[in-house]
């Protein structure tokens, strides 16, 4: 492993079973230490099926993934956080970041979802909670494997856009405090403008990257003007 | 406004048996014939039949097979069932056995179970077990083939280790099936362990119920019936519907 490298991908071919063509063919990606990687590109393109790689959930590919230089299936747990939340609806919130993590204690897990702004919420079943808790819920889930990886898959589809602001800034408060090294994969170029120091632009079957932009902006300091020209040079990048 | 609606909707199922107690008195006093008794008759002679007969050493009998017969096919159910959803070439292979035992006459397994090893007790539970064990088998194949995906990645994701997985992921997943596999297992034992037992047993329910419909006293029977219907609704509010409130109450949320 090279030092300061996350994750090394290496992919040589990955077709789905029943699949025609290939899904991705030769695709090389490396993510430093502490970086926040955002993969953007439409749907269908791979992105999710390339974080489930990342996550060792699909180790059916010719090429290697290595995670802090173990194999992916066999390194830590990363924190997960899923297009939907993905809670146990039988299980108070708390107890939910405990199914995963039995490690964390009840006085953690509560500590964490206040830290989330969830405090008061420890015992309520998530079908008692609105959506945007639900995502908060799981993000204190997440980070209570205390991950050095996190993968952020579309954390922000199908919520309103004052609520995906408000998840904007927590997930921006985690990169700054935690520094966890983060993949996020999003279809909306404004999620990486908000959040990434890099987006790697996906497009086409088998996927291939058309365009690598870094943002040399500091999060604190994008405002919605500058996120803006930060979307209309990503844009400018796919267009090339 | 939503407590006072539970309330009366409480009332209402409180006033369910007495309501069908009234109609049956009617219909004693309509028919005025000994063959119709009114349930105070009945009642009176549940005494009589507990106090001075077999009464309580029947519905012992009874239960205690029922008991051995739900608690074997509910077991053996679940793992054919759980097996049958998690591999589709067992599923292929087998389903038509499954058919077969769902579909083949309650007497007809009987009577061969009563052939092949005999009028025993033995005999008497593997032919309810067999009765039953498929229906438990395809609810529960059902529950496991509905098994949420998601929360499966969700645990590999986070390297859940297999028994925390199944406490936690599985296992509440298949309680709604698993319930309704118990609950219409035990409506189909109550009703197969009788007539079992009608058909070749030293005692029971069934039996005594026998040896009343050949003596025509209807008062006997009914009052054998009231007793194992009192156990069995007794059973559904004390055993099922707490159990029931303990392990899906989170469905309510």
């Amino acid at each position: 492993m090279a030092p300061g490298i996350a994750v090394s991908i290496d992919i040589r071919a990955k077709r789905f079973d029943g699949a025609t063509g290939l899904l991705f063919d030769g695709l090389r990606i490396d993510v430093s230490e502490g970086e926040v990687l955002a993969l953007v590109g439409p749907s269908g393109v791979g992105k999710s099926s390339l974080l489930r790689m990342i996550a060792g959930l699909d180790a059916d590919f010719d090429g290697e993934i290595t995670v802090f230089g173990q194999p992916a299936s066999e390194a830590g747990p990363p924190g997960f956080v899923f297009q939907d939340p993905r809670l146990l609806p039988w299980l108070g919130a708390a107890a939910n970041i405990r199914a995963v993590s039995p490690a964390t204690t009840m006085s953690e897990a509560v500590s964490l979802l206040g830290e989330m702004g969830l405090s008061g919420f420890e015992t309520a079943l998530p079908g008692s909670l609105s959506g945007g808790m639900q995502r908060r819920v799981a993000l204190a889930r997440a980070l209570a494997v205390q991950p050095r990886l996190m993968l952020l898959d579309e954390p922000f589809v199908s919520i309103d856009r004052k609520l995906v602001r408000e998840l904007h800034d927590v997930i921006g408060r985690i990169a700054e405090q935690r520094r966890p090294t983060m993949v996020l994969v999003s279809h909306d170029p404004e999620d990486a403008a908000r959040l990434a120091d890099r987006v790697i632009q996906l497009q086409g079957r088998p996927a291939r990257v058309i365009a690598q932009t870094q943002v040399d902006t500091p999060r604190a300091d994008r405002n919605p003007a500058r996120v803006l020209e930060i979307v209309a040079q990503l844009d400018k990048g796919s267009e090339e | 406004m939503g407590q006072r609606r539970v309330d009366r909707s409480s009332w209402i199922e409180a006033a369910s048996l007495p309501l069908l107690l009234l109609v049956w008195q009617l219909f004693a006093m309509l028919a005025a014939h000994r063959l119709f008794p009114a349930p105070f008759e009945v009642f009176r002679e549940i005494w009589h039949l507990a106090t001075e007969r077999y009464l309580l050493e029947d519905l012992g009998k009874t239960l205690g097979r029922a008991a051995f017969a739900f608690v074997a096919s509910m077991t053996i159910g679940i793992a054919i069932g759980g097996a049958l959803g998690r591999a589709r070439t067992l599923d292929r292979l087998f389903s038509s056995w499954i058919l077969i035992g769902l579909n083949i006459p309650a007497i007809v397994v009987a009577i061969a179970c009563y052939i092949w090893l005999g009028l025993s007790e033995f005999a008497l539970i593997l032919a309810v077990t067999i009765n039953k064990t498929p229906l438990v088998a395809v609810t529960m194949r059902e529950g496991v083939r509905a098994l949420d995906t998601g929360l499966t990645e969700l645990a590999q994701a986070y390297r859940v280790p297999f028994l925390r997985r199944m406490r936690l992921f599985v296992v509440p997943q298949l309680m709604p099936f698993v319930l309704t596999a118990a609950r219409t297992g035990l409506s189909l034992i109550w009703k197969i362990v009788l007539v079992f037992e009608v058909l070749g047993s030293d005692g029971g329910v069934g039996f005594r119920i026998g040896v009343y419909f050949q003596n025509f006293d209807i008062t006997g029977i009914l009052a054998y019936t009231l007793a194992f219907m009192a156990v069995v609704i007794a059973f559904e509010y004390f055993a099922m519907r707490p159990l029931e409130r303990r392990v899906l109450g989170w469905r309510q949320a």
